[in-house]
């Protein structure tokens, strides 16, 4: 994996969080092993306030299954995450491609907090689907061949198979709910 | 304690009855009357199965997300990673089942 096609992962993933500002040089650069479990570990965070947002303004039953199936998933992957971590004895290591992450998604939770109703679900459903999408391009095409640690490849691994299946979900709830 | 005669025969007879009793339902495990579906990548593995009624199959998680194995007749309930249950299949019957989180996960199981 090229560091070009790596910023343009991470250019699109911040896109996907919705991150209006400039990637900056960091962002582009190759994570380390420890960055990159800190970045996944960053997506899942997001993406489980994600659903807390949506349980707290949406009355849809999709929408709402869809929040309450991401909160379990996204957890259970960060536990495992956390738990080899701790038996690697490694502490995961912030960096810019997840502050951009988090920006981007703060600037979202504030636009989305300002919807309600069939608006608030149709922009929460077409959220995830792009950001499921673009996660799980950045995780098998740039995370999983990069990282050198066997065990947290394993894991990256387990971990895509999760958001493809929640990719696969949000397709259909867009279908559904239109977008 | 020492035993003769035919006394000591047939308690010795209805001892070695007892140990074989004991040990049966391992051998019917042996022979196939219990089973195993794995849940690994989103699948459940083997999808349809077909067993002797009376038979247990034991439902085991290998992925990171947790499932259930959910049909109207049983319900493992939430498997975390690596986490099993065993059901029992006492009676004949065809046993559709799902993973009540996500959906689109199916099996079903044919008891003969």
């Amino acid at each position: 994996m090229s560091r070009t096609i790596l910023a343009s992962l991470a250019l699109a993933a911040m896109m996907a969080a919705g991150c209006t500002g400039p990637a900056n040089a960091q962002d582009s650069g190759k994570l380390n092993d420890l960055e990159v479990a800190h970045a996944a570990y960053v997506a899942g965070d997001i993406d489980i306030r994600n659903a807390h947002l949506a349980l707290a303004l949406s009355d849809d039953r999709a929408v709402r299954e869809f929040a309450e199936l991401m909160i379990r998933d996204h957890e259970a992957v960060n536990d495992a995450a956390l738990a080899l971590l701790k038996k690697l004895k490694a502490e995961p290591q912030d960096n810019a491609f997840s502050q951009s992450l988090l920006k981007g998604a703060r600037d979202n939770w504030t636009k989305m907090a300002q919807l309600s109703g069939a608006a608030f679900d149709k922009s929460y459903a077409a959220n995830e689907l792009a950001y499921h999408q673009t996660v799980n391009k950045v995780v098998s095409e740039a995370f999983i061949p990069n990282v050198e640690n066997a065990e947290l490849k394993t894991l990256l691994g387990s971990a895509l198979d999760t958001f493809q299946a929640h990719e696969k979900h949000a397709e259909k709830m867009v279908a559904d709910i239109g977008s | 304690m020492t035993v003769h005669g035919d006394a000591g025969s047939a308690v010795w007879t209805r001892r070695c009855l007892l140990a074989l009793l004991s040990v049966l339902p391992v051998f019917r495990s042996a022979r196939g009357d219990s089973a195993t579906v794995e849940i690994s990548r989103f699948e459940f593995a083997p999808a349809e199965l077909e067993i002797p009624a009376g038979s247990t199959v034991t439902f085991v998680n290998l992925d990171l997300a947790p499932h259930t194995a959910t049909g109207d007749a049983f319900d493992t309930g939430t498997l975390r990673k690596d986490e099993s249950k065993e059901i029992a299949f006492p009676i004949a019957g065809e046993f559709a089942y799902l993973c009540k989180f996500h959906r689109h996960m199916t099996g079903r199981i044919a008891v003969l």
